[in-house]
This record gives structure tokens, C-alpha cells and sequence, in this order.
């Protein structure tokens, strides 16, 4: 069973990513977290210890407490993480945030429409690439 | 050569010989002394006249004693008299004649000729007082001369004569008394000399001496004054005694090394200061100086050489000037301009912070409205499928506004934020290929309208000094209306080129598509202000607003015409009006 995970602070956004993921037709495990430090604690359990990773991780950039550029850099210097594939989806279209987030090492970009039925179409596309079509790392070893 | 009838004769002749003994002397000797004065005669007839004068100087001793001796000394001298009154009578600037004892004129010479204008003949025999100014003739003058003459022997002065047409004349006069062996009075021999020239010279120089003192005195900014060759002042000006302090009567007299202060004097700047001015021929310095009170002050000096004629040195001329007031006003010039820099820096600053707050809070703002609009578009949406079955036609449309509603203020919000950016950003002029450009966003159009014909008229070599970012967003807010305002054509027919536009090149879009009524243009280019409705034709009313930021941006100006269903013709220029013959668009 695939397995998502969406970081969002905002439980509107979260709800419709949730229905946009559930009505692409995507079978798949969801875990949310509403924060940066919840998502670390989920990718980094302290003590070391491997955790199951998900195979894809849809990072929001404003988050309270640690924000989403903090939690990419921490992924990719982290050897367990380091090859998770991690899509930015944020409202945000500022060139910084664009150029830090691939400076960082973000996969991919995507930016959340307004429109509803955009935005399904989107998840859907990304749902759809990232996997099913998208040939991820072996997990348990890394390069 | 003694025969006893020429005894009578004889005496005759002796008398004759002492007349013009005496005579000649006379004439020669004061003619010589002035020749000396004068110089004008060559050294040659220097000699001759007077060895002239020794021979009859030694003829008029032997005459009384040895007679025959003196005669025959005399005789070739007699002969050389008529040489003698050759060169007299040729001496042209001197009035060389006799006058008689009676004071009448006896003989005339080509100088008294010149000098008085009077002929031989006209003159011979008259008074000499004919010579002299009418008050001092008919005051006896003439006649006090003479006497005083034949008295003393001689009288010379400079005076007043007057010619033959009446002009007066300044005359130096040497009159000398001839007398024969018995020291009998036998008449006058009178040398003139026209002085006018000189005296004209003469006071011509005094008069640009006088007006050259003036001058200087007159100088009360400027120290003007002389030192000799060893630095010792020998005149002093009133600006001299209003910039130093010091009264002429305290300064002459004394070296100038009392103006340069303690340190200089013992470092030997005032020698150096001389010994440069004579092998540059100039020292020029600003410097500390001191007054007579001790006080120092910021002087400009030149010191210049002075020679005579033949290269001797006969001194300094030093001009000092005080300044101390141009000093402090460059001074206080400088601090202005430092102060000025000073603000114009914190201002800058201040801007630069006012506009990063404003990015900051436009950049905020535009991610913090989007995410309830989401959310109000997400949940209508959600909301017609999981319940849409349930809403009547109306409810389905409700609901569908509230969904356009959300859509359409996000797009004002990354409109507004846009031409905020667009106002703030950084200007930056390349060289441009526009026809590149437009053919660019052409292609994009037209792959995003598949179903429609366009046709894109793009005229060759179109360049600009210009944005390219900004133009880029000018250019497909243009061509992106012309696409859409052509929709209703079967072919749209879109042309970019350069033209004439207040005499300046500017560039042109034009569509013959839907067009607008111009009495509604200046409606056009206002942000949000639409001159269609909604269900025509879809936009913010943003794209004009955007296009002429953009043309402010770069200096230029924005024209739009149109009629309806005529097309619309948009033309720019993107740069400000340059000086003729400088233009570009």
C-alpha cells in the first residue's frame, strides 16, 4: 500500500487535499502532519531507529513552529531520507521560495490552485506520476 | 708775410682774429659740453672739435705775445673754421647762432631753422627776445638773460620758446657770453635744444607711474609690494597693511621673513622661497602667514623677479592675498556636501526598507487571501458533488457563482500583486531583440488557441534598449488582448511594427478585432476599469494597466485608438524623449 505524506497547517487545505487524493482514485495510506516537527518526528524518530517511509512526502511551505524549507533540509541531510521524493504544494509563487526550495533539493514544485477542480486535476496527475509512474529509490539502502 | 702798410690792417685783422677766436671757443666749447649731454655727435667730431679747441685755445694765449706765431698757428685754422661752420651749420638738432652785443641775432644755423622755423634771412638781425613767450618777452627776460650772461659768463635753462607760427615749445638754452682779449663784451653765441619729445615722454611716464602707484594702493584685497634682492621691503600698499597689520613706516626696511611663521623661518622657507622664484621666475604658494597681532591666516603668494634691462636683479615683486574666508567657505562647501551625502544615504535607506516592508506585506498578503479562497471554492465544489443531486437548477448555479466568485479574486489578487512588483522592480536596460520577443509569445498563443487561425504580421528587426522581463509581461498583456479581442473574427489578423509617434519611433500593436468607442478611453489604462462586460469577454481590466507601468516605467508613453468593431491600435515608446537627433523608442 502506498503511503502519502501531507504536510499542511491548514486544516481547509488538508481536507481538500484529502478529498482531491480519495476522489483521483489513488489507494493509498495518507498520514498528516500539521506541523514541521510533527513531520521530522514521523521521518526521524529519535534514537535512530528506521522508520517505514513514505513514498512521497507533499510538503506545505508555511508552517508554524518549523517551516517546510526546514524540514527539506533536514530530509535530504538525513542518509534514511535522503532520496524521498518530496513535492513542494504550496499557494506560493514567489521566486525565492521556488529557487530555495530546489536549492534544497525539492523534486518538484507544484503551486495550489483556487480552482477546485484544477487542483483535482493536478493531485490526480501527481498521484498518478509520482506513484505509479515514478521509479523510487531502494529503500533500506542508501547510496 | 709782415709788410708796413698792413699794419693797420694788421690790427685789424688781429681783432678780426681774436673776435673769432673767441668765438669759436666759445661756440665750440658749448656746443661740446652739450654734444656730451646729448651724444649725438660721433666720437670722430668729438675729437676734431676738440682738438679745434686746444689750437685755439693756444692761438688766442700767443696772440698778444707772439702774434705772428698765433697767426700763423691760426691760419689753418681759419681754414678749418669754415669746416667748423660746415659742421655747425649742418648740426640740425641744435639751434647753434650768435647774437651780438645788442642781443640781435648775428648768425643762423640749419637746426635754429628747424627748431624755430625761421629762414636766415627772415631772422638776422632781429631781437632775440622774438624767441620767447609774448609775457616774458614784453616782461624783459630776454634782456635779464643776457645780462646775467654776460656777467656770469654763461646762463642755461629750460624754458619756454616760442617758433616762427607761434607754437611754444620746451627748450633747454645755453647762452655764453664772447668777449675779446680785453674782455670787451663782443656778443652772444646761444645753443637750443628742442626738449618737447623728452618732456613729452617724460611726463608720460610720470603719468603711468602715477597712475601704476594708484593702482596699487588703491589694491585693498591684494598686498602689493617690492623687496629687494635680498628680501627687504622696499614699498608698501594699503592692502598690504589691511592683510598683515603692519604700517608702511614699521615695514620698510625690514625682511619679508617677518610674515612667515617661527617654524618656517627656522626650516629656511624664506631663502627657498626666493632662490625658487629666481630659477622658476616664479613661487606661488598657499600658505601660513603671520600678522603684525601674531595672528596666522591662509595666504596666496607670488613672488616674481624683477630685472633691469641688462638681466641684473633688482628685486622681488610679492602680491599676497588672504584666503582664509575662501578656505573656510570651500571648507564649509565640503561639509555641506558631506551633510548632503549623509542624508541622501539615510533616505535611500529608509526607502529601501519602506519597500522590502512592502514586498514583505504585499507577498503576505497575497498568500494568506488564497488560502480561504481555496477553501471557498474547494468546499462549494465538494459541496455540489456530494450533494448536487439534491440542489435544483438554481441551487447548482448559487453555487457556481460562489465558485467563480473565489476564482475571480484570486486572479485580482496575483494581478494587484504583479503590478505592485512591477512598480517596485529593479529597471534594467538590455538590447533587445523585439521582433524575437513578439514572435516568441506569438507561437505561445498560438499553440494555446489550437482551433483558431491567427495571423501574426511581425515586422524585421525591431530593437529596443529596454526591460526584458518587463517587456515580456507588456508584450503578452498586448498580444494577449489583441487574441482575445479577435475572437469573434474568423481570421484575426495581429500586427506588431515600429512607427512615427510625436516625432519620436515608438512600437505598435494592432488587431482588427472588436475594437472599443474612444470616447470611453480614458477609461482604458485604469487598473480594473473594463470597457466589455464579463460574459464577453473574460479579464481583470489589469492587462492596460500593466502594459502602461511597464511604458512608465522605462520613460515612455502609452496611445491607444480605436473604433468599434474597427480593431484597436496600441502604440509605445520606451524611452523619454531624447534630444533631436538622438531618438530611439
Amino acid at each position: 500500500m502506498t503511503r502519502i505524506l501531507l504536510v499542511d497547517d491548514n486544516p481547509d487545505d488538508v481536507e481538500l487535499t484529502l478529498r482531491a487524493l480519495r476522489r483521483s482514485g489513488i489507494g493509498c495510506d495518507i498520514t498528516v502532519a500539521r506541523d514541521g516537527v510533527e513531520a521530522l518526528a514521523l521521518l526521524h524518530p529519535p534514537g535512530g531507529a528506521p522508520a517505514p517511509q513514505p513514498d512521497l512526502v507533499l510538503l506545505d511551505l508555511k508552517l508554524p513552529r518549523v517551516d517546510g524549507l526546514e524540514v527539506l533540509a533536514r530530509v535530504r541531510t538525513d542518509v534514511r531520507t535522503r532520496c524521498l521524493p518530496v513535492v513542494v504544494l504550496t499557494s506560493s509563487l514567489e521566486e525565492q521560495d521556488v529557487s530555495r526550495a530546489y536549492g534544497l533539493g525539492a523534486n518538484s514544485y507544484i503551486r495550489k490552485p483556487v480552482d477546485f477542480t484544477a487542483f483535482l486535476d493536478t493531485v490526480r496527475q501527481l498521484g498518478s506520476y509520482w506513484l505509479a509512474l515514478n521509479v523510487p529509490a531502494p529503500q533500506g539502502r542508501s547510496p | 708775410m709782415e709788410t708796413p702798410e698792413h699794419q693797420p690792417a694788421a690790427d685789424v685783422e688781429l681783432q678780426d682774429l681774436q673776435l673769432m677766436c673767441a668765438d669759436m671757443l666759445d661756440s665750440l666749447a658749448s656746443r661740446w659740453r652739450f654734444r656730451t649731454q646729448a651724444g649725438r655727435l660721433g666720437s670722430h667730431r668729438m675729437t676734431e672739435a676738440a682738438e679745434l679747441v686746444r689750437r685755439l685755445e693756444r692761438a688766442a694765449s700767443m696772440l698778444r705775445d707772439e702774434p705772428a706765431a698765433a697767426r700763423a698757428d691760426l691760419t689753418p685754422l681759419i681754414a678749418s673754421e669754415e669746416r667748423f661752420r660746415a659742421l655747425v651749420d649742418g648740426v640740425t638738432d641744435y639751434a647753434i647762432f650768435m647774437l651780438d652785443r645788442e642781443g640781435r641775432v648775428a648768425s643762423w644755423n640749419a637746426g635754429a631753422e628747424r627748431i624755430k622755423g625761421y629762414r636766415a634771412e627772415e631772422i638776422l638781425g632781429q631781437p632775440v627776445s622774438r624767441f620767447y613767450l609774448e609775457e616774458d618777452a614784453s616782461s624783459g627776460k630776454a634782456e635779464r638773460e643776457l645780462t646775467i650772461a654776460a656777467r656770469e659768463g654763461r646762463y642755461t635753462e629750460e624754458g619756454w620758446r616760442v617758433r616762427k607760427d607761434g607754437t611754444r615749445f620746451w627748450a633747454n638754452v645755453v647762452l655764453t657770453a664772447i668777449r675779446d682779449s680785453e674782455g670787451r663784451l663782443i656778443g652772444f653765441a646761444k645753443v637750443t635744444r628742442d626738449l618737447s619729445e623728452q618732456r613729452r615722454a617724460a611726463e608720460y611716464l610720470k603719468a603711468s607711474e602715477e597712475r601704476f602707484k594708484l593702482l596699487v594702493e588703491s589694491l585693498k584685497d591684494y598686498a602689493v609690494f617690492m623687496l629687494d634682492p635680498q628680501g627687504i621691503v622696499v614699498s608698501w600698499n594699503r592692502g598690504a597693511e589691511r592683510i598683515k597689520g603692519y604700517r608702511a613706516e614699521e615695514i620698510i626696511g625690514t625682511s619679508f621673513s617677518r610674515f612667515y611663521t617661527e617654524q618656517d623661518r627656522a626650516n629656511g622657507k624664506p631663502l627657498r622661497a626666493l632662490n625658487e622664484a629666481l630659477t622658476r621666475g616664479k613661487f606661488e604658494e598657499e600658505m601660513l602667514r603671520v600678522r603684525k597681532d601674531g595672528q596666522t591666516f591662509w595666504a596666496h603668494v607670488t613672488l616674481t623677479p624683477l630685472r633691469a634691462p641688462d638681466g641684473t636683479l633688482l628685486g622681488f615683486a610679492k602680491v599676497t592675498r588672504d584666503v582664509t574666508e575662501r578656505r573656510m567657505a570651500d571648507e564649509a562647501l565640503r561639509e555641506f556636501a558631506r551633510d548632503l551625502e549623509r542624508r541622501v544615504e539615510a533616505r535611500t535607506a529608509e526607502l529601501r526598507e519602506a519597500n522590502a516592508e512592502l514586498e514583505a506585506f504585499a507577498y503576505s498578503v497575497s498568500h494568506d487571501l488564497r488560502a480561504p479562497l481555496r477553501a471557498i471554492d474547494g468546499f462549494s465544489q465538494a459541496l455540489l458533488d456530494d450533494y448536487g443531486d439534491r440542489l435544483d437548477a438554481g441551487g447548482l448555479r448559487l453555487l457556481t457563482r460562489v465558485r467563480a466568485g473565489a476564482q475571480r479574486m484570486a486572479r485580482l489578487i496575483d494581478d494587484m500583486l504583479m503590478l505592485s512588483r512591477l512598480g517596485r522592480a529593479h529597471l534594467r536596460r538590455d538590447p533587445l531583440d523585439v521582433t524575437a520577443l513578439a514572435r516568441r509569445i506569438a507561437a505561445d498563443l498560438e499553440r494555446a488557441e489550437p482551433g483558431r487561425t491567427l495571423r501574426f504580421d511581425i515586422a524585421d528587426g525591431l530593437r529596443a534598449d529596454a526591460d526584458a522581463g518587463l517587456l515580456e509581461i507588456a508584450l503578452r498583456n498586448l498580444l494577449g488582448n489583441a487574441v482575445k479581442f479577435t475572437r469573434t473574427r474568423q481570421f484575426a489578423h495581429i500586427a506588431v511594427g515600429e512607427t512615427e509617434r510625436d516625432g519620436r519611433r515608438a512600437f505598435f500593436v494592432r488587431d482588427d478585432g472588436v475594437g472599443f468607442d474612444m470616447a470611453y478611453a480614458a477609461r482604458l489604462a485604469r487598473p480594473f476599469q473594463r470597457l466589455h462586460h464579463e460574459d464577453e469577454f473574460e479579464g481583470t481590466g489589469i492587462g492596460l494597466a500593466t502594459v502602461r507601468r511597464v511604458v512608465q516605467r522605462h520613460g515612455g508613453e502609452l496611445w491607444f485608438e480605436g473604433a468599434p468593431e474597427r480593431g484597436a491600435t496600441f502604440t509605445f515608446t520606451l524611452a523619454p524623449p531624447t534630444r533631436p537627433g538622438e531618438d530611439r523608442p
